[in-house]
């Protein structure tokens, strides 16, 4: 069955002093993939400016904004139409357990995804401390062992907004047993990677008015690498898999590869800028 | 004047050869410059001096306070001379070398081959700082990615030439081998032209012809400029000269802006598009979209811009990881796998901090070992063992203990030495030397400059040579 919806993002910047010259990167265009068709976008902005696409370092679409005239305000607008797959993400093909833990310790695996096996500053554990996870088992698939892993994050760290920021490094979250949906990724991720299972850092929009968390703003979750198989979506911060409620954006190492709006500025003086983002997503079934 | 100059048998002397009076290619010169007195030298040599500083030829040092001094660089007027058929191997060697290196640059940007097969330890290559996952899966224009390195090689006290290390990011110092070589024909015409050396003049007229050929496809005749990070920079000297002497704009960062994934350079006319880049800044400051977002020597969009491939970066980012300093070590398997010959020219022994056995050993030898940084360059991080105090060691290992990965551990290489004018003592002294060399890749083109920049230590008994630790440096000749 195909899912329509309507995604919705806007930004407000504003600057104390004029900004005489600037460029955006927007990263919130839902991406094409096997479970997701992007079918249209529209690009709207308060000044006038020019725009164009360009491809980020992970091969996302992102929309570059550059105003003409100097300003101290500009708001964007991005609407796009999508058409998201329904799938079950336990249905996987069959690969006997043992043969895929075997694929983790081997060498090709690990030199053909070192990008997501490597730590990054949000996501590494200085300790490497694995002790206090759950005990895996190799008879069983890769994906059992994820779930759990998904499961006991969930448990162990509350959803409370305000308790942490976008700098916050995962093992700072897991510290305090706070975080939003970003932090929850971050930690799934670090401990896939320590394991040496592939993981990466995903934002994305998530079907709204169905009671999950973080809806009202972009999403984050994290991917990570059946061998084997292929790549499956982990909400942990909902404790479920990814399913076709969830609309990717764009992948990365963590965050600060898929932030939704990056602007490089010149201006006279001292910046202060706010950024107000709402996301209004609508299934039409 | 030459006559009662004398080395030291254990060190081997470019001039002497561990003989008492110069080798066959040395003998025209000798001859020649011994009709010259003391008092002519001198003049000489000062008249050179004017020339520098007239010219504004002149290199900054950061010192640790933070201060930068600008210096003009000092120059040797007894010219480091080098015989063709010598040379015609170190040539060769130097191509070899560093097509090995965009080989395995190419791969380890695409299919990471060299890795899977197990030639270079994986793990080596996924902990260094300069591989840039931004650099993934992109094709540059022509396929290259070091257009221009600068080899060092130096020649032991078994008169064999070494690479010393590899230099692929954004080499510095050919403006001098110009300079130099300017100031010897116009203080030395009748001994210059009397002794048939090949020319270095058309270094500029070269690397504009290899900046040619990377253009991105489609232009024929592309705009190319030479980004320079300003004129606090060490280099800005060479950066100005290179523009100019190549007719090209120099550009900063904030003369540039990418607009629909091409760029353009701002001018008093309008936009105008830029093909080529030839960058002098470091790939973390290049963009600061994709890199460092406080750089503000950068472009905003140049990624994209390459990433879609509609301009080249010369050299292209994140080739830093080839000349990583352990990486170094396994460049004769390099190059084997990729053009299936033997290396040309030599490896020095070097040790993996990394590596347990090494480890091992460098920790009981700090006190005869050089031991360096993997990713510094410029002379900065460098210990050498006969050099330090007990203190000094303890804290060497333990800096060394403290990060394996960032240091390897080589036996001291006496570098030659060549007879230089001591000023203080008022008389020709050997003092170690090395051989910065400058290799030009390009589609269908390669160019290797004939000689090179030789660097001087020239303080007595050291041997780091580089022009930001002090060092001075000679007019190298290639016999015709």
């Amino acid at each position: 069955m195909i899912h329509h919806y309507n995604t919705v993002y806007h930004a407000d910047n504003s600057y104390e002093l004029p900004v005489r010259q600037a460029v955006y990167q927007l990263l919130v265009l839902p991406e094409s993939n096997g479970q997701q068709q992007l079918l249209d976008f529209k690009v709207e902005s308060s000044s006038p400016n020019e725009w164009w696409t360009a491809t980020n370092a992970f091969g996302a679409q992102c929309i570059m904004l550059a105003p003409q005239f100097p300003v101290d305000n500009i708001q964007f607008e991005i609407k796009s139409s999508v058409n998201v797959e329904s799938i079950n993400p336990f249905d996987r093909p069959f690969i006997l357990p043992q043969a895929q833990w075997e694929l983790v310790s081997s060498h090709e695996f690990k030199v053909e995804n070192a990008t997501f096996l490597s730590q990054t500053d949000l996501t590494h554990f200085p300790d490497r401390d694995m002790s206090h996870l759950p005990e895996r088992d190799e008879t069983k698939p890769v994906l059992d062992y994820l779930v759990a892993l998904k499961s006991f994050l969930a448990r162990e760290i509350s959803y409370v907004q305000g308790a942490t920021d976008a700098h916050t490094p995962a093992d700072m979250a897991w510290q305090v047993k706070k975080g939003v949906c970003q932090d929850f990724a971050h930690v799934l991720i670090g401990w896939c990677r320590m394991i040496g299972i592939p993981a990466r850092y995903v934002s994305g929009y998530l079907s709204q008015g169905q009671n999950f968390r973080g809806d009202a703003q972009l999403h984050a979750w994290a991917e990570c690498l059946l061998p084997g198989d292929g790549w499956v979506g982990i909400d942990a911060s909902n404790d479920l898999l990814v399913d076709q409620h969830y609309i990717k954006i764009a992948h990365g190492r963590d965050y600060y590869d898929c932030s939704p709006m990056t602007g490089v500025l010149i201006s006279g003086g001292k910046q202060v800028s706010l950024h107000r983002v709402s996301v209004d997503m609508h299934a039409n079934q | 004047m030459l006559k009662d100059y004398t080395c030291d048998e254990v060190l081997f002397d470019e001039m002497l050869a561990k003989s008492t009076s110069a080798v066959a290619h040395y003998k025209k010169f000798v001859k020649q410059f011994g009709e010259y007195d003391k008092q002519d030298f001198l003049r000489l040599k000062d008249e050179a001096k004017t020339q520098f500083f007239n010219e504004g030829i002149t290199f900054a040092t950061y010192n640790n306070n933070a201060e930068g001094t600008e210096r003009i660089f000092p120059f040797d007027l007894i010219p480091r001379i080098i015989p063709a058929k010598e040379w015609d191997t170190i040539e060769k060697g130097l191509i070899q070398r560093n097509m090995a290196i965009n080989a395995f640059l190419e791969d380890l940007y695409h299919d990471k081959k060299i890795l899977k097969d197990g030639v270079v330890p994986h793990e080596l290559i996924h902990t260094s700082n300069n591989l840039l996952v931004q650099m993934h899966g992109i094709n540059p224009p022509g396929g290259i990615y070091n257009h221009i390195s600068g080899t060092d090689v130096i020649r032991h006290s078994d008169g064999n030439y070494y690479v010393l290390e590899d230099n692929v990011r954004v080499p510095s110092g050919v403006s001098y081998v110009l300079a130099n070589r300017n100031s010897l024909k116009k203080t030395l015409p009748k001994l210059f032209r009397q002794c048939k050396v090949q020319l270095v003049k058309e270094y500029p007229d070269q690397l504009l012809q290899m900046l040619h050929t990377v253009a991105p496809q489609g232009v024929d005749e592309p705009t190319c400029v030479v980004l320079t990070p300003g004129m606090y920079n060490s280099a800005y000297f060479e950066h100005s000269f290179l523009a100019q002497s190549m007719g090209v704009e120099l550009v900063e960062g904030r003369d540039l802006f990418v607009e629909k994934n091409f760029v353009y350079m701002k001018t008093i006319y309008g936009p105008k598009r830029v093909d080529v880049i030839y960058r002098r800044v470091d790939d973390l400051f290049i963009d600061p979209l994709e890199f460092r977002s406080d750089s503000a020597l950068g472009t905003a969009g140049l990624m994209q811009a390459y990433r879609a491939g509609n301009v080249a970066l010369v050299n292209a980012p994140g080739t830093g990881v080839a000349d990583d300093k352990a990486v170094y070590i396994y460049m004769p398997e390099i190059i084997k796998y990729y053009l299936g010959e033997e290396a040309i020219l030599r490896n020095v022994p070097t040790y993996r901090c990394e590596k347990d056995d090494d480890f091992k050993y460098v920790m009981e030898n700090v006190h005869q070992l050089v031991v360096k940084p993997v990713d510094e360059s410029g002379g900065y991080g460098i210990s050498i063992g006969t050099e330090l105090t007990k203190a000094q060691i303890e804290e060497v290992k333990q800096t060394v203990k403290a990060n394996r990965r960032k240091y390897i551990a080589q036996p001291i290489m006496s570098l030659s030495v060549h007879p230089t004018y001591i000023e203080e003592a008022d008389t020709f002294e050997p003092r170690h030397i090395d051989l910065r060399t400058f290799c030009l890749l390009g589609k269908d083109f390669q160019y290797v400059l004939p000689g090179g920049l030789t660097r001087v230590a020239l303080k007595k008994g050291t041997l780091i040579v580089n022009s930001s630790q002090g060092g001075g440096s000679k007019d190298t000749w290639i016999l015709s």
